[in-house]
Formats: C-alpha cells, structure tokens, sequence
C-alpha cells in the first residue's frame, strides 16, 4: 500500500467511525447508559398519568414500569460509569468520579425504591394502611401528628402540611421518613425495607422521581 | 515628559471624581415604616416560595437553615448567600423591619448599599408590607447562627458597588406582579408567584450584557451560573413540549416531566426546596398563568431588549 493510498484508507476509517459516533451520538458505555436512561425515562412517562390521576390505574403496568427502572438502577447504572468515561457526548458531570460513593448510594436508592414501586403497584392510588403517612410521608395526611412540642401546630392556610420550622429549613421536611429509610438501608439494602407494601403508588412514584433528580441535579450537565 | 505627567494626573482626577460621583449618587427611595405584626407562619411560607430558604442554606452539606447559601459562580465573580439568621455579628440580627424591607424591595443594605443582582430582589419589589412583616416574623424563630460560611468573591471593577449605582438605572426592571383585573383569581395568585416571589425570570428570562433582564420574558436561558440551562417556559412552548396545567403542576412538586424525564440542573434545587413545599392550589396558579398565551407580553421594550 502507498503512502497516498494509506492515508486515504486512514481518512476512511475515521469518517466511518465519525459517521457511526454522529448517527448514534454515543459509543460503548455512554451510549448503553444513555439507552438505559431512556428506557427508565419511557417506564416513568407510561405511567405518569396514572399518578395524577388522569389515566386509569393498571398496577400491572405500574408493577412492570418499577421493574424497568430497577433493571437499570443499582449496580446496573453504576457499572456503566467507568472511572474514564466522562466527556464527549456524556451529559455526565466530573463530580461522579470526584463523588462516587454518592453516586452509588443514589443508584442504589433508586433500585430500591423501583422495586419498592413494584410491591405497591397494587395497593394503587391510596395507601391501604391509613398510619402509612407516619412512616414515611411527608406530604400525606397524618403528617400534622409529627409536629414536635414548640413547633406551630398544622394548620390551615399557606403550607399547612408543614410546621413554620420545617417551612424555614429548621427542621427537616421528613423527620421520622429519614429514620425509617436510613434503618433500612443499614438493614439490608434490599426492596425487603418496611413500608412499601403499605404506601400508595404515587408516594413511591414520587421518592423515585426525588432520587432521580437529586441524582440530575448533582451530576447531569444541562437542565 | 510633563504633557504625559499631566495626562496622568487628569485622568486620575477624573476617575476619583467618578468615584466620588458614584458614592454620592443617591439610591433608593423613603418608605413609610412598617407597622404592622406579621404572621410567621405566612412568612415562612413566603420564604420558601421566594427561595429564601433555598438559596441562603446550603443543603448539599446539611448546612443550618438559612445561615448562609452555596455560592453562585458567575462571569462576574462569586456571589455567596449571606447569613440571615438573627446573628447579630454575622446575620442580620441588627436590622430593623424597614432595613428589610429596604433590601427585598429595592435591594439596599442598612447602610445604603446595592445589592448584586445575584440576589433577586427585583422580583421583590411588590411585597407588601404584609409580606415583608410576616417575613420578618418568621425570620425571627429561626436560630441564631454564629459564623461566615462564605465571603462573595468578585472581581474588579465589579466589586466596586457604587458601580451598580448606574446599572440600576440603565438595566434594572423591578418585577410587575400586581393583579389584573378582569382575571380570575387564580391567575392573578399565578402571577403574583411567577414575576415576583417564585421568580421563574431570574433563570428562564434571558440576560442583556449587562446582566439586565431581558423585556421579553421566559424564553429561556442557556447560560446559568454552575453550567445549567433554563428552557423557554412561554405557553406556546410549553404547550409543544406536551405540557398541561395539570403536567406541571404535578412537576412542579415531583421534578418528574411528561416525557418521563426527570428535572436536573438549578431545576432540582428550585422543587426540592421550594415549590414542592407549595399547596398544590399553588402549583396550579403558576401552571394556569405560565400556560396563558396572554402572559407574554405584547410589546416589547426595544430599548430594555439592549439591556
């Protein structure tokens, strides 16, 4: 082969693979990352009418929704963030790698909580168990009776779900919540946690939407 | 030699008398004092709708509640989120109520500063002295807290205040949340959260070069502090992007959108913090207003357009 001739096929190769990079936008782990965000975004638009009540419930559809996202939560996400796969097309942020045990826990928070959707989906729109907002709502009825001694009492009126010190940031938002969740998560890890069985849907629907954006806001470039 | 001495020396007249112009340039305007008591409660919860709570606790590190923000990153420096805790050496624990509401309304320290544009007070300027004695009662339960977590660092010419004193005058565009009549009631509380308190232009309203506010509001703004995005939010391009009231309502308290996407970016933090805490009567107002095509405005301010 001439050296014209080798530079040719060099040139070829590259606008190959630049054409394979443009059509898709991304290779190897980054492009398997991203089909596996867009297939956990596709399961959270399927049922997020139900959620606001707009579509009728099926908690098939919603059991299967949970199992989507738990399919590509957990370990699954995390082993596709190599230490080395940042920039590029990645809509991933440095602080992955600068803050990987974060990353992990909130990977794992979100399999959790998608297999926790997957034990709730029957229960549908309204918690089962009326207590159920004492272990872990934050916005549920019942939330009035965690008001500490001190705190304005629930009341009606702007943020009535709230104590004036929550309202501030005084006090945290989900006090006995956190309890619950951080328990668990010592406990086993696993979606075997109390108290999904005994939520609604959309409650569980919502901490998965929490842990997503919790996870966008510290690590996804963008909006 | 002489001709260049007294160049220099001109031009060092000038600018100290430019200086000294700009400290003299009177700012701001004498209101009457607030006598009103407040309700901490409504307070409280007009802190959390404005970002009060948002912005000057920085949550990511469990920081005390409103002892002092993350700072925001910006062309012209870094701006940190003061104390505003009862501290009376590190907060704001001398103010008066009028000291207060000076500084919501026309973003003027007790001591006759301006405020950066970084803190949003332009959308503050329709409190009412309701809301700013609320506001002061709710600010008064919270607890005192000791320390400086972050000094603002910006630099020159920037951080000569007294340079604001113009860009007040050429770029500053106070916040027109007051009702409308003939609208229902519902949008006019819409209103009241979108172009004041909730302050949704401070990130979807695009910015002139001097970091004025655009006259054409929400048409989005690629070019926020820390790297994120803000999107259009005009009705047309909402109603595009499959937007319902009812869809952002719901997004405004979960993050989660109608395309199943997940908000990230300054979004995150605007409903971890803020408009998830809203009564969902709320959210609605501010989907019913944003999805009104009758919320743009019809004519644009050309000269504001070069802001």
């Amino acid at each position: 082969m001439t050296g014209k001739k080798m530079a040719m096929a060099t040139l070829a190769i590259w606008v190959a693979a630049g054409a394979v990079v443009a059509h898709s936008g991304a290779t190897g782990v980054v492009r398997e990352r991203m089909e596996g965000m867009v297939a956990m975004r596709d399961a959270l638009r399927d049922v997020t009418p139900m959620m606001r009540g707009e579509a009728p419930y099926d908690a098939a559809r919603v059991a299967e929704a949970g199992r989507a996202i738990a399919a590509h939560a957990g370990d699954e996400m995390t082993r596709l963030f190599p230490e080395d796969s940042a920039g590029g097309v990645s809509y991933a942020k440095e602080a992955i790698w600068q803050e990987r045990e974060t990353f992990d826990t909130l990977a794992e928070e979100l399999r959790r909580h998608a297999e926790g959707l997957v034990k709730s989906a029957p229960n549908g729109l309204t918690a089962p168990n009326p207590h159920a907002g004492m272990a872990m709502g934050g916005s549920m009825a019942g939330h009035e009776g965690m008001a500490m001694p001190g705190d304005a009492p629930a009341q009606a009126g702007p943020g009535a779900e709230y104590s004036v010190a929550q309202l501030l940031g005084v006090e945290p938002r989900r006090r006995t919540e956190q309890t619950v969740l951080a328990s668990a998560s010592e406990a086993s890890g696993s979606a075997d946690t109390p108290g999904y069985e005994t939520l609604a849907a959309p409650e569980v629907f919502r901490r998965i939407g929490e842990t997503c954006a919790a996870c966008h806001g510290r690590y996804r470039a963008g909006s | 030699m002489r001709g260049l001495l007294r160049s220099v020396i001109l031009l060092a007249a000038l600018a100290g008398g430019g200086y000294a112009g700009l400290r003299a340039w009177p700012i701001g305007e004498d209101a009457p004092r607030i006598t009103l008591d407040g309700d901490a409660r409504r307070g409280a919860y007009l802190a959390r709708a404005a970002g009060c709570v948002a912005c000057h606790t920085d949550t990511a590190v469990e920081g005390p509640a409103l002892a002092g923000g993350a700072p925001l990153d910006t062309p012209f420096g870094s701006f940190a989120p003061p104390n505003i805790t009862p501290d009376f050496t590190h907060g704001i624990g001398g103010w008066s109520k009028d000291d207060l509401a000076r500084a919501l309304r026309q973003g003027i320290s007790p001591e006759g500063e301006p405020y950066y544009p970084a803190f949003p007070f332009e959308f503050y300027a329709g409190f009412s002295d309701q809301d700013i004695a609320d506001l002061w009662a709710a600010l008064a339960t919270v607890p005192a807290v000791a320390e400086t977590r972050a000094e603002s660092d910006v630099g020159f010419p920037f951080s000569i205040r007294s340079g604001l004193k113009p860009w007040r005058a050429a770029a500053m565009r106070k916040a027109e949340s007051a009702p409308v009549l003939g609208r229902s009631e519902e949008w006019n509380r819409g209103r009241e959260l979108v172009e004041g308190a909730a302050h949704c232009g401070a990130c979807h309203t695009g910015r002139g070069l001097l970091g004025g506010l655009d006259a054409d509001s929400f048409g989005g703004n690629d070019d926020l502090p820390g790297g994120s995005a803000a999107r259009s939010i005009r009705a047309a391009d909402l109603k595009e992007g499959g937007w319902t009231a009812s869809a952002l309502a719901y997004a405004l308290e979960t993050g989660i959108t109608p395309s199943g996407d997940v908000f990230g970016g300054s979004m995150t933090e605007v409903v971890e913090q803020g408009t998830s805490f809203l009564d969902e009567a709320d959210r609605r107002a501010i989907a019913t207003y944003l999805l009104d095509p009758e919320t743009a405005p019809s004519s644009l301010d050309a000269l504001a357009q070069l802001r």
